[in-house]
């Protein structure tokens, strides 16, 4: 985990001063609704449909276990007692009252957390691949360098009045788990010549008009990363639309100049600011990462184990599934699903945020890492304790063992909470999960991803869903539609629309239909997302929509 | 009515007022001063849209005493790069003045980004209202506030010191 600086400290606790007098002058109306918006965007305050929302940084997913317990406790004291998990590694408040928001930041910055830049038109919280310092295939540790984002983006006087949000991600591994080429940057840590240094890829992006990353720069030398960043971010300042807000992303600047000449502004640009001030130096790389805690691993002489057995069906189908192999010889990676039939997908209550707190402590050097499809990781666990974890977690109704299968669905909170909705995606969730309920049959259909949107700006991400599902408005009523062939990977593919939006009832079986279409044409071994990039998509039109000829 | 608040009323780290003057200044627009450039009327002060091309322009704004900027709205972001440019790639050295919706919540930005007088208007400067300036006493960037028009222990205590790990804090 990093440790904050006092620095660091300081600025969370001016900004949650600075804050609560903004709030205050607006309270007494000292200050237009119209300018408070604005604040109260950059500290991550919504007002929504039923309440205020608060949208906390968990900067790169990572958590300690006294962070998770202050979220439970802030979610006791002044929400309904639980938080919602996003798929952009933050936690979110339903029920805030607005008065009570800066006593709730105040809380947040005693355990180094805050809610700055977690919405509004500026850089947001940055992300990074949730396996990062644990996964086998990792290049280097992207979170010195995620850190490094976050504390140059916070509070940046050039690019706080972007045209529109800008999302960064960072990767450091083979197997992109950061989603890198659908942020506004992304980077990818790659080799050349003994060298690691960035791959930067820009102007990708779901929402509206979902576009896959285009690659600006091969490959960046570490210390150039700052001065890379202003340029790009400066380009875009200066030249983004600020006229549409639809228009407004860096993905569609971009595409209007055409990949290589955006390329071309940027270098120079960056030659302008190349070698200057925010140039980083080895020293404060070696120092950056001494700002990290490291799990205080022991040395395990154990044999690396191909599979781990179980004591039951059920403990072997969470091994199977929810435990993944740990780059450290003797421990293992364990994933906590959030996604068990009848909760919210995301959503986690106090109780359970204490206790994943006390088993971290117990299990994982007191940390947690939140993921992008909304499930907690314990991320260091000896595996000679992974049974004993297993029934804790069987207890608590934390062990469903559907990581990556089909009832693991990424969802927004949709029409139930946000005023931007077309229409509730929760139930639509809860009515697909129900239909996967044998665990055999999950088992059989393997892994598949669907995500679902309550409406085009994409929080569900459903244009990278294997499945894809959003919610649009037909006169009025709730309609959803269905699209197929997305894939978050390094082979980031756009899902593609089948045909006519389903009314709600009829989404869970047109969802099976898909399914069992797959089940059909599969070769053996093969995932959904492998027989779809093979078979086409007719076949899944033809399956979609029975008795219309595709 | 609008005010003008200047450079020496500045200090590092928070932004002070202290002295601020009425002010009912004029500016010429870029267009108008392509026309009178040649004429003594040149001398009177340029006010830059937000969408100039400030690269494109610089050597005819090189001997200004002063180039103001316009924020039409409060939300505009593009007059923070300008200035940041004008500082950083052309180290010019005048003054920079922020002009239109300029609200006292944002001035430390600016002033971050380069501006060194800042027209704004009465209402804003309300007791409260300033209040929201003293509250940031570092950064996390290298910014363009140290230049040379500006006091010089700007510099020292705007710059980014990176965490030093003996001053970690553990919760
Ligand atoms: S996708 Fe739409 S409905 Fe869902 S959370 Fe985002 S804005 Fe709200």
């Amino acid at each position: 985990m990093y440790q904050y600086s006092e620095s660091d400290q300081t600025l969370i606790e001016e900004r949650a001063a600075q804050f609560k007098n903004q709030t205050r002058r607006f309270l007494d109306g000292d200050m237009e609704p119209e300018e408070f918006q604005q604040h109260r965007l950059r500290n991550g305050l919504y007002l929504q449909k039923l309440a205020p929302m608060l949208r906390v940084a968990i900067p790169y997913g990572m958590l300690s276990s006294n962070q998770l317990r202050k979220l439970a406790y802030i979610s006791e004291k002044y929400d309904k007692g639980y938080g919602h998990l996003t798929t952009r590694q933050n936690m979110q408040f339903n029920w805030p009252k607005l008065e009570q928001v800066p006593e709730i930041l105040e809380q947040l910055s005693s355990v180094q957390m805050h809610a700055i830049q977690t919405s509004g038109s500026c850089i947001r919280n940055v992300t990074a691949d949730q396996f990062a310092g644990v996964a086998g295939d990792e290049l280097e540790d992207p979170r010195p360098w995620a850190e490094m984002i976050r504390q140059w983006s916070t509070l940046h006087p050039e690019f706080n009045w972007l045209p529109r949000k800008f999302k960064i991600a960072v990767s450091g591994s083979d197997h992109d788990r950061a989603a890198v080429k659908v942020h506004d940057i992304g980077l990818k840590l790659v080799t050349k010549e003994n060298t690691t240094g960035f791959q930067v890829w820009v102007g990708g992006g779901l929402g509206r008009t979902p576009i896959i990353a285009s690659e600006i720069k091969p490959f960046l030398d570490k210390e150039h990363l700052l001065t890379y960043l202003t340029a790009v971010l400066r380009v875009y300042n200066r030249l983004g639309r600020r006229d549409n807000k639809y228009k407004a992303r860096i993905k569609i600047l971009v595409k209007a100049l055409g990949a290589e000449t955006f390329a071309q502004r940027v270098e120079s640009e960056w030659l302008t600011l190349k070698d200057g001030p925010d140039t980083i130096s080895q020293v404060d790389i070696d120092q950056f990462k001494r700002c990290f805690s490291h799990p205080d691993y022991l040395d395990l002489n154990t044999k690396p184990i191909e599979r781990l057995a179980g004591t039951d069906t059920q403990s072997q189908a969470w091994l199977d599934h929810n435990v993944l192999p740990h780059k450290k010889t003797g421990y293992a990676i364990v994933n906590i699903s959030l996604k068990n039939l009848g909760t919210a997908p995301g959503d986690i209550t106090a109780e359970q945020m204490n206790l994943i707190a006390e088993l971290a402590d117990d299990y994982s050097f007191g940390e947690i890492r939140v993921t992008h499809e909304q499930n907690l990781v314990l991320a260091d666990v000896r595996q000679s304790e992974l049974l004993n974890l297993w029934q804790k977690l069987k207890k608590a109704d934390l062990a469903t063992a559907n990581l990556g299968l089909i009832s693991d669905v990424i969802c927004c909170p949709g029409g139930d909470f946000c005023s931007l909705a077309n229409a509730r995606s929760i139930p639509i969730a809860e009515a697909i999960q129900s239909q996967y309920q044998q665990i055999q049959e999950v088992i059989d259909i393997g892994a598949v991803d669907i995500n679902i949107s309550g409406c085009m700006n994409a929080c569900g991400h459903h244009h990278v869903g294997n499945i894809g599902v959003l919610g649009v408005d037909k006169k009025g009523q709730e309609y959803y539609q269905v699209s197929v062939g997305g894939n978050a990977s390094e082979q980031t593919q756009l899902a593609r629309i089948l045909g006519p939006a389903f009314p709600a009832e009829e989404i869970p079986q047109a969802v099976d239909r898909l399914v069992q279409c797959y089940r059909q044409y599969r070769l053996p071994q093969e995932n959904f997302i492998q027989t779809f990039n093979r078979v086409g998509i007719d076949a899944f039109k033809v399956a979609a929509y029975p008795g219309i000829a595709a | 009515m609008n005010k003008l608040i200047k450079p020496e009323s500045l200090t590092s780290g928070t932004v002070m007022i202290s002295t601020a003057e009425q002010t009912n200044q004029t500016y010429l627009a870029w267009s108008d001063y392509l026309e009178l450039e040649e004429t003594t009327l040149s001398k009177q002060p340029v006010l830059l849209e937000p969408d100039v091309d400030i690269d494109e322009i610089y050597q005819r704004l090189k001997p200004l005493s002063l180039i103001a900027l316009n924020f039409p709205s409060f939300y505009e972001g593009r007059p923070y790069s300008t200035a940041a440019i004008l500082r950083q790639r052309y180290h010019y050295q005048a003054d920079i003045r922020a002009v239109g919706a300029v609200r006292v919540d944002q001035l430390n930005q600016m002033y971050r980004c380069g501006f060194s007088s800042f027209e704004i208007s009465n209402d804003q400067l309300t007791d409260t209202r300033t209040a929201a300036l003293q509250f940031f006493s570092s950064c996390q960037q290298n910014d363009s506030s140290d230049a040379p028009t500006l006091a010089n222990n700007n510099q020292q205590l705007w710059s980014k010191a990176w965490a030093e790990p003996n001053s970690m804090i553990r919760i």
